[in-house]
């Protein structure tokens, strides 16, 4: 998610153009933790052996970000392309959405106008893992 | 500055596998993605993270969300060669509501979901690789 005070208009190659930083990246100041302890329930460990390999091709996101040219990351952005998996080899559900609202936390207030900027993704359903063998499984992209 | 995400494992784009009971899709594009303390780094800048933290390093953070997408919409069917894709789609809207935390203790959230904006969003099947027909 990006935070910001960005606008809204609609485009994916202006999405990451929009989010200036990145679609994840939160504009607050660092430092200055909460007094109060935080009790965080029981961690959902994001780990697996048998992972799906990316799909093929991406898109240079340093040149997208004006950075010049580096490597393909393995994704493609909505308005690009019509591939939103990130994993190859796989045949299921899909389910893709940009969303935008407000966000407030950490040890400062956000800006007047500060929104995130979401782009989050699942594939649920039947893939090849980089075993080679046919297996179900649930992934986000986040 | 912060920038979390799940980092690049296997060559997978901030895509990490998640409880089989995170997602839920029903008819007409009716789905959901529920998330709750999932690991992930702080990368601090998106130059970082594109670099997998190899500039300044990571902390561990926990994120949590829930996106909902409405049923109803346009239905689309789609079949991309140059990409090896096809699927058919049901665009609709989707609302979002997350939160971050620290180990130390530091709150990011969302406001309520239905104060979320849609832009764009799609629920469907989709078969690539060398399921792509």
């Amino acid at each position: 998610m990006n935070l910001g005070n960005q606008g809204s208009s609609f485009g994916h190659a202006h999405f990451w153009q929009r989010a200036a930083l990145s679609r994840r990246n939160f504009l607050g100041a660092a430092g200055g933790a909460l007094a109060a302890a935080l009790s965080l329930p029981a961690v959902v460990r994001a780990a697996s052996d048998t992972l799906p390999n990316p799909i093929p091709g991406g898109t240079d996101l340093f040149s997208l970000l004006g950075l010049g040219p580096g490597p393909i990351f393995h994704l493609f952005l909505p308005g690009l392309s019509p591939e939103m998996s990130t994993i190859t080899d796989f045949n299921g559900f899909l389910g893709a959405a940009e969303i935008l609202g407000s966000w407030s936390g950490g040890p400062v207030t956000p800006p007047a106008g500060s929104q995130f900027d979401a782009d989050m993704r699942f594939m649920a359903g039947q893939y090849i893992g980089g075993d080679g063998r046919h297996r179900q499984g649930v992934f986000a992209f986040v | 500055m912060h920038d979390f995400n799940p980092g690049l494992d296997n060559g997978l784009f901030w895509t990490v596998p998640v409880p089989t009971n995170s997602v839920n899709v029903g008819a007409s594009g009716k789905a959901s993605l529920v998330v709750n303390n999932l690991v992930m780094e702080d990368y601090f800048n998106i130059v970082n993270a594109l670099k997998d933290g190899a500039v300044s390093g990571t902390n561990p953070a926990t994120v949590s969300f829930q996106i909902h997408w409405a049923q109803g919409g346009k239905r689309i069917n789609v079949r991309d060669p140059a990409t090896g894709m096809a699927g058919e789609f049901v665009k609709n809207s989707a609302t979002m509501s997350w939160s971050v935390a620290s180990p130390a203790g530091v709150i990011y959230q969302s406001g309520p979901e239905k104060t979320s904006a849609s832009i764009a969003s799609q629920v469907g099947q989709e078969r690539n690789g060398v399921f792509f027909r």
